[in-house]
């Protein structure tokens, strides 16, 4: 529907990881790298090398060490009391970011296994979030196969250990997602994603958009309520009016709405009125200097055939003022709306966001509210007319109507 | 002033931990019962944002304060950490029904864990034993005089551990330990505000009498034997923040928290510590006053008022929590010596007006005119003499706090404080109290910096204010009964607000009587400086009609029937054509016109050849835009022509109409003359 605001988010950057590495609480050394990809990552005074058999290609080591393991061994294999938990910590520029996991039985020499599979990347990596998921998923599956089978304990299938983390990190640097089977049971399975905000809360009076069209990625198997509501979602209908209309319970609605907005399949404007008022953002500039957003906004808002040029569309959109209503807005200039459909000419400024909507709020003229008023918990100043209204399904007019004879000033944010 | 427009600190709790020949100690933390997310909330949304990323698992219910209200918040904590929780699960397993299920039982599972948990009697903070993290937060030495950050969970630990230098000493020296006199140079500490007197340094405190003893045996002895009171024996210290920052901003706000707070305060510090102690002397009496309440069973409240009564760093930590994480300024008093202002960076305004579902921070001033920058480097160096300060904060209370600090430059800067009024431009000003304007600008950034004022174009009847579209409306019934003190016998402010709601016009149609300006620009002052109403400025573009662009083509095909002339069109096209090489993507629109006026200039005009058009940037005007603008200017008079000369690198909707008289020196009069001459080619928009 807007092209441009669909979700075209971004994809994780190639070689991200700088290493990975696996290490484990030595019963007589103490904590230990077991293997690291590429060799050499870190520095480490014990005698263990990465083997260097299996399908290694890996380079000698011949660049420096990323960090000196030593230094950082405390909360690579740490206490009990980190176990279990994601530890991240930062040394020599590196992020290190580790899932300590810890085996307790009576098999292993101080009846404990202590082991982490640690992912580098470079400290100023600022969405490294993505990397958690991974180091959880990673430790977990090494402590189910642990458990399943002493994969990491017996010393032939612990070999393999490094062909697998060499194939993780190239996997995932070139590909942002690998699977790599272990056995007949067991595959490792990671895939990159992007890390989203979280989605902002959603009110009965929003009116939710469409950035993709929703009929076409919906199948069989999407939620119930969300196969109901979506045929609703018009860029008119506000969400409460859609959970009446799909006849689907309104919280389950928006939780439905929360999960596409999260996604960026929607993107929310105020609800369209011609009583309503609209006004120029400091936005209107960027307009004007994109002739492609110009060009989107002649397609979108005309009926017909022919073109309009922008300079009269722009001098429609910077005539819409403060204190005025579109309504009124409309009359005044009627010669000129031919062939523009004013409510896509609105809706393309909000979305855009050079237009906003100026709010009316009900506010005491005294600064106190009568709690025995019918209205009196709308009337701190915090409340506009939208969210009166649709919160108690009625009309502005009716709203009006309730605040006769008080002494309510109106206010235009 | 309260202002809680500010970015989300994130932070929970800060920690004192030190090493020395004893080993690691936990000294203090701060506060007292820090709960895994932060108690003050600088703004609805953003604490939410804060909310979805907490983990339940760092925060032992028996901890957390009880009492309704916190009860009530921990509930909306649960509720809302769930619903965060879905959505990070929801990234990395496919089905949501399942990463659901999953979700309640492990919140399950670790409610109950907790429930045996919290049956021990440890000392428990933020869900650790306080051995556990004084071990975990004391890093080697390779680890210290750099950034420590270690993250647990979302729980973020971030200091910068300082470590005694091998020499015993902890600043590199030239001399032996000089003490006092050395006045804050020498430790690359140029950032430090440094407010108090470093001569005041040799001052022992009030009630630590022995440990001017050990004051004087201080020296080389670093790691020999431990007797009490030495301050050598201590090899480290670390004061960790613990933050619990949102995980998409993590990386911003941690560092953020970083360069202004955490390091300054470690450096800080760590000044004190190599002058005389202070860090030591504090921690062991922090740790002496806690072992004694513990014999005595002091109840825990009171041992913590105790600590902040006697320990000036504890005082310190605990006001550095406090102010920071209400994103305030922190100004804390180290060692009876030195005095230390830290602050987090905020916005103190916004051009964007931020869409419904963005995070909305509402009472944040809403304007372009930014023109007065930070620094001298920043903003508009002809403008910014035009601004003028907003003091946000009583000017009464910002005169005492400049008489409190006393220093050399606090004389003039009370003048100039006194003298400013957001009605004058900062010329005037000086002009007026004869501060040179250099310095005035310099006193402006720094009660900017300060956060004692906001720099505006100075107020104007003759400007046009409206209700700011990003005004704090649930603010406002907070704001009647101040605004009531202050103007009890003008118009009650919902109704003045009320009149800004209309049809733009200028405030001075507003003011009922000439008597009543000077009180009505200061009910306007009042309204700007809460944010609740801003300026309307115009911002203008040309727009070439078609008339204009036929008139010149036909004027262009006569030069080429003319003998006498040389054909202009083939060197048009070919200036055209180089021009639109830099600036295509703009000129792409431009490109066309021009194109098709060339092919057809054989052809007789008709209405759809040519089309309105916007001159993106009238003073770097193509050839053929100049074409235009010389056909538009033809017929007006030689001294109309001039000023629209003067003021046409204005006329592209990066400009507002109302800077240009100030910028150019022309009069108002003249500027609204020009364009009014140019009425049919100017279109305005009005925004902030």
């Amino acid at each position: 529907m807007f092209t441009g605001v669909v979700g075209t988010r971004r994809r994780q950057s190639e070689s991200m990881i700088k290493s990975i590495f696996y290490s484990r609480f030595h019963p007589g050394k103490g904590p230990q790298v077991v293997h690291q990809v590429p060799s050499g990552s870190q520095s480490h005074n014990t005698a263990l090398t990465p083997p260097t058999t299996t399908t290694s290609t890996s380079p000698p080591p011949t660049s420096p060490p990323l960090f000196d393991f030593e230094t950082v061994s405390e909360y690579i294999i740490p206490k009990q009391e980190l176990c279990d938990r994601l530890v991240t910590v930062c040394t020599n520029k590196y992020r290190i970011l580790g899932y300590p996991v810890c085996l307790e039985d009576r098999k292993y020499e101080r009846n404990e296994f202590i082991f982490n599979f640690a992912i580098v990347l470079d400290e100023d990596v600022v969405e490294y979030s993505t990397y958690k998921s991974v180091v959880r998923k990673v430790a977990k599956l090494f402590k189910a196969l642990e458990e399943q089978s002493g994969f990491l304990s017996n010393e032939v299938t612990a070999v393999g250990v490094f062909a697998l983390i060499e194939q993780v990190l190239e996997d995932l640097n070139n590909y942002s997602e690998c699977m790599i089977p272990i056995n007949e049971s067991n595959t490792i399975n990671i895939k990159l994603f992007p890390t989203y905000a979280p989605p902002p809360q959603v009110k009965a009076f929003h009116v939710p958009v469409c950035t993709v069209q929703l009929e076409n990625l919906m199948d069989v198997n999407w939620d119930l309520t969300m196969q109901r509501i979506v045929p609703f979602i018009d860029g008119i209908n506000s969400v409460r009016r859609i959970s009446e209309l799909a006849d689907a319970d309104y919280s389950l609605t928006r939780k439905c709405i929360e999960h596409l907005l999260y996604y960026g399949c929607l993107i929310m404007v105020d609800v369209f009125q011609f009583s309503a008022i609209y006004a120029c953002t400091a936005e209107i500039s960027t307009l004007v200097q994109d002739p492609s957003l110009q060009e989107e906004c002649q397609a979108y808002v005309s009926y017909s055939s022919p073109r309009i040029p922008f300079p009269f569309l722009l001098q429609l959109y910077t005539s819409l003022t403060q204190g005025l209503t579109l309504k009124k807005w409309c009359m005044e200039n009627a010669t000129k709306l031919k062939g523009i459909d004013v409510r896509r000419f609105v809706s393309f400024g909000i979305v855009k966001g050079f237009l906003y909507r100026s709010h009316k709020y009900p506010v005491p003229a005294e600064g106190k509210v009568d709690r025995a008023l019918p209205l009196a918990r709308y009337l701190d100043g915090g409340h506009h007319f939208d969210e009166i209204c649709t919160d108690l399904q009625v009309s502005e007019k009716d709203v009006m109507g309730m605040l006769e004879g008080r002494d309510v000033q109106i206010v235009h944010r | 002033m309260q202002r809680s427009t500010n970015p989300n600190p994130c932070l929970i709790a800060i920690l004192l931990i030190v090493r020395s020949s004893s080993g690691v100690s936990f000294v203090f933390h701060y506060p007292p019962k820090p709960k895994s997310t932060p108690t003050y909330t600088p703004t609805r949304l953003h604490s939410q944002y804060a909310a979805y990323t907490i983990s339940g698992t760092s925060s032992p219910s028996s901890l957390s304060t009880s009492g309704s209200s916190d009860d009530d918040a921990d509930d909306r904590q649960s509720r809302t950490t769930a619903r965060g929780r879905t959505a990070t699960e929801r990234s990395d397993s496919g089905s949501k029904t399942r990463s659901r299920r999953r979700q309640h039982l492990k919140e399950e599972d670790e409610g109950d864990g907790k429930g045996g948990d919290e049956k021990g009697e440890d000392v428990r903070v933020l869900g650790f034993k306080e051995e556990f993290l004084a071990g975990l937060l004391a890093p080697k030495e390779r680890m210290c005089k750099t950034k420590f950050e270690l993250s647990i969970d979302d729980m973020v630990f971030l200091g910068y551990p300082l470590h005694v230098r091998p020499d015993g000493t902890w600043r590199k020296q030239k001399k032996k330990r000089g003490r006092g006199r050395d006045g804050g140079g020498g430790d690359g500490d140029g950032d430090l505000d440094v407010e108090g007197n470093p001569d005041a340094g040799g001052i022992a405190m009030g009630n630590g009498g022995h440990e001017d003893d050990a004051d004087d045996e201080k020296d080389d002895e670093d790691g020999e034997s431990s007797q009490g009171g030495n301050f050598g024996n201590m090899t480290m210290f670390h004061v960790v923040f613990v933050l619990n920052p949102p995980e998409l901003e993590c990386h911003s706000r941690t560092q953020e928290m970083f360069d202004y707070v955490v390091k300054r305060f470690a450096r800080a510090l760590k000044y004190e510590q190599a002058k005389d102690g202070y860090v030591w002397r504090e921690a062991e009496r922090i740790v002496r006053l806690k072992d004694k309440a513990n014999h005595e069973g002091t109840s825990f409240a009171d041992l913590w008022r105790d600590i902040l009564d006697q320990s000036s760093l504890a005082y310190a930590i605990s006001r550095v929590y406090i102010d920071i994480s209400q994103s305030k300024i922190a100004h804390v008093f180290l060692n009876n010596n030195l005095g230390l202002s830290l602050q987090m960076p905020i916005i103190s305004q916004i051009s964007v007006l931020p869409s419904i579902t963005e995070p909305q921070v509402p009472g944040l001033p809403l304007t372009t005119a930014n023109s007065f920058g930070d620094d001298d480097t920043e903003g508009d160096n002809m403008l910014a003499k035009h601004f003028t300060l907003l003091f946000l904060e009583d000017v009464d209370g910002i005169l005492k706090d400049i008489a409190a600090e006393s220093t050399d430059s606090s004389a003039s800067l009370a003048r100039f404080v006194e003298a400013c009024k957001p009605t004058m431009s900062f010329m005037q000003i000086s002009n007026s109290c004869g501060i040179p304007l250099h310095e005035i600008q310099v006193m402006a950034r720094h009660l900017v910096h300060w956060r004692k004022a906001r720099a505006i174009p100075p107020i104007h009847q003759r400007d046009t204010y409206v209700v700011s579209p990003n005004a704090d409306m649930k603010k406002l019934h907070t704001l009647i009964p101040i605004y009531n003190a202050l103007f009890p016998t003008l118009q009650p402010l919902p109704k003045l607000l009320t009149l800004l709601s209309g049809k733009p016009k200028p405030f001075s149609a507003f003011i009922p009587s000439r008597d009543h300006r000077p009180a009505y620009l200061q009910i306007l002052a009042f309204l700007i400086r809460h944010g609740l109403a801003t300026q309307l400025r115009n911002f203008a573009w040309l727009r070439v009609t078609r008339q204009i662009k036929r008139a010149v083509a036909a004027e262009e095909r006569r030069a080429k029937k003319s003998p006498t002339d040389p054909p202009p069109n083939p060197q048009l096209q070919e200036k055209g054509k180089e021009k639109e090489r830099d600036r295509e993507r703009e000129l792409a629109k431009m490109a066309s016109s021009i194109s098709s006026l060339l092919s057809h200039n054989n052809d007789s005009d008709s209405e759809e050849e040519y089309e309105d058009s916007i001159i993106l940037e009238p003073h770097q005007a193509s050839s053929i835009e100049s074409s235009w603008l010389e056909m538009m200017t033809r017929d007006q008079p030689p001294d109309i022509k001039a000023l629209f000369d003067r003021i046409i690198k204005y006329l592209n909707g990066q400009h507002a109409i109302e800077k240009i008289a100030v910028r150019e020196g022309i009069a108002r009069k003249d500027v609204r003359r020009v364009l009014g001459a140019f009425d049919g080619f100017v279109i305005y928009a009005r925004h902030w």
